[in-house]
């Protein structure tokens, strides 16, 4: 972590990530105008009141930008670590006990996998309703196979070493020795995958609620600004093109953070051929 | 060989009938009545009771999913809720709608992306390599939707050189066709080749340090001559694996683009459904984009073990 702090092409990108969670957390202290109400006439070009102009029904779009990255931060946050804790010990059991169990949990994976990520979330969400739930829901099950992979992979490759071998000689229980040696030794490479999961989960978040089925308005997120936006590029170019911006600087610092990570703790790791574009 | 084939392809029907049993099984978890949702505001009791029984849905859930299983065999994904027409063929011709869009997308990303990896590669450390690099991973974290947006923005809006969407058929005017195929492909284009260019340049640079390069060198070849004799033809055995995963991703995957540039294909009709709750439609859809991932991985995976003799099929 102290070296990823001194690293100086990760300065930037933390920075940012760091401004964004205060940003978030802030949102009240930052904006002096109501995220949903309207403040002014409708669709004002970008003023000294209002730096992006207003929307449709006169809200301050900076403001709504503000207030968005809570929706984005908590899904992204909050699914990347649902799809870790689900995956993780799935992989580990799949990996330790082979046969049968790893069967079923790969093919299980490999169904995920064969539907491409967003339309497996649009999927599940009309099937049970679209609002922010649902969709963090959706994002969960999309990236749980991702940290299977990687935890299994490390199991195979630590269950014959021997210390593990030793461990289990001297009779320590199979839990402890998932849940401790081998865990331990798996926390980079899942740490890695954690971090580009992330970066994913919040273009996939976004993408939802582009489509009008992440958090439904009059809830603003960067998603659903964006698709807004695009009906009045015309009026004010702003409106679609700031949403964007935030959408995209979040992805680009996640990803550097995420590739900074990687090239610290797990030089050669070639997770990075399945990852295709949603 | 033979025996890693058969072994695959039984695991891909397995795969295959995972898939189809959750869409189906999902899909009964919608709640209310489907058929109650259909008549509206008409609805009798009578009405209700034939509709179920037209629909099948008066019949136990285990019937139904065998009668689904059954015409899954038979290529019969059942009949659409909104005009009655038989999934397969609304699926299959907005298949080829989306399959030319991705094609061009693929080979175009290829092309571009092979002579800029290598590029990369030759010059490591130096300011292009790290332009590129750059640049990779701009492109690689651009927001699909987004980036389409500003590019119809330039070209559409402020410009006025190209359509802002819509689909001409070929055969009715070919080059307004083509005119329209090029702002989803650019939308495209530089996302895949900014992260296969990254893929691609890794996997030139992890060949480039391995003994028998070393070898080729010490035995006098031009750095060039090993370069594209050795290293590129290795690294394009696993780089064609990638191309062929996003290939298959993006048959699915453009649902975005196609709402964007209002393009008639599969990711259009799999919105229009979900919205119009047309849900036979919608398990054909994600059923046969399934299909074609699976298909399409195999494929790739018998050509990967064809090109690379280092596989060995267990």
């Amino acid at each position: 972590m102290r070296r990823l702090l001194r690293d100086r092409s990760t300065t930037l990108p933390l920075v940012f990530l760091l401004a964004l969670l205060l940003m978030a957390a802030g949102a009240d202290l930052i904006s002096r105008y109501d995220p949903l109400d309207p403040v002014a006439d409708p669709l004002q070009p970008p003023s000294r009141a209002f730096p992006i102009g207003t929307d449709e029904i006169g809200r301050d779009i900076l403001t709504r930008v503000i207030y968005a990255s809570r929706i984005t931060l908590a899904v992204g946050v909050m699914s990347s670590v649902g799809a870790l804790l689900i995956g993780v010990p799935l992989g580990l059991l799949a990996g330790w006990f082979g046969r049968f169990a790893d069967a079923v949990v790969m093919r299980a994976m490999d169904s995920v996998l064969s539907i491409p990520p967003l339309l497996l979330a649009l999927v599940m969400v009309s099937v049970l309703g679209s609002n922010v739930f649902v969709a963090m829901l959706a994002i969960v099950v999309v990236f749980i196979p991702h940290f299977v992979r990687i935890s299994r992979a490390e199991v195979l490759s630590l269950r014959h070493q021997e210390f593990v071998l030793a461990a289990q000689a001297v009779g320590m229980p199979t839990w402890r020795l998932l849940l401790g040696t081998i865990l331990r030794n798996a926390i980079s490479p899942v740490m890695v995958q954690f971090s580009l999961v992330f970066s994913r989960a919040v273009i996939v978040e976004a993408g939802l609620s582009f489509l009008g089925l992440g958090a439904q308005p009059p809830t603003p997120t960067w998603g659903n600004m964006l698709n807004t936006g695009r009906g009045y590029l015309y009026y004010n170019t702003l409106y679609a093109i700031i949403p964007g911006v935030a959408i995209f600087l979040t992805v680009l610092s996640l990803n550097i953070v995420g590739d900074s990570l990687r090239d610290r703790l797990d030089p050669r790791d070639a997770s990075l051929i399945k990852e295709g574009n949603a | 060989m033979f025996h890693f084939i058969l072994r695959r392809v039984l695991q891909m029907m397995l795969i295959l009938f995972l898939v189809s049993s959750a869409v189906f099984f999902m899909f009964k978890l919608v709640p209310g009545d489907v058929a109650a949702v259909r008549l509206g505001i008409e609805q009798t009791p009578e009405a209700l009771a034939a509709l179920r029984a037209q629909l099948g849905l008066d019949r136990p859930l285990i019937v139904q999913y065998l009668t689904w299983l059954g015409g899954l065999v038979r290529g019969d994904l059942g009949t659409s809720y909104v005009d009655g027409a038989p999934v397969f063929g609304i699926v299959a011709s907005r298949f080829f709608i989306t399959l030319e869009l991705v094609l061009v997308i693929t080979v175009l990303s290829a092309l571009i992306s092979i002579p800029v990896a290598v590029v990369a590669a030759q010059r490591k450390g130096t300011l292009v390599d790290s332009g590129i690099r750059t640049l990779s991973m701009v492109g690689y974290s651009l927001p699909t939707y987004w980036w389409a947006i500003l590019l119809m923005l330039l070209f559409s809006v402020a410009l006025g050189w190209l359509p802002a969407g819509g689909y001409v058929y070929p055969n009715r005017d070919f080059g307004r066709h083509l005119l329209h195929l090029i702002l989803p492909t650019l939308a495209m284009v530089l996302i895949l080749v900014a992260a296969q260019v990254r893929f691609l340049r890794a996997s030139i640079l992890d060949i480039i340090q391995l003994d028998y390069v070393r070898t080729a060198r010490a035995k006098g070849l031009s750095s060039r001559r090993v370069l594209y004799k050795h290293v590129l033809r290795n690294s394009l055995a696993a780089f064609i694996t990638v191309v062929g995963l996003n290939f298959a991703t993006l048959i699915g995957g453009m649902v975005i683009i196609e709402q964007i540039f209002t393009w008639p294909g599969l990711g259009w009709l799999i919105i229009t459904s979900i919205l119009n709750r047309d849900f036979p439609v919608v398990q054909g859809a994600v059923l046969f984009v399934a299909a074609i991932f699976v298909s399409v991985n195999l494929a790739v995976d018998i050509l990967y073990a064809a090109l690379d003799p280092r596989i060995r099929y267990e």
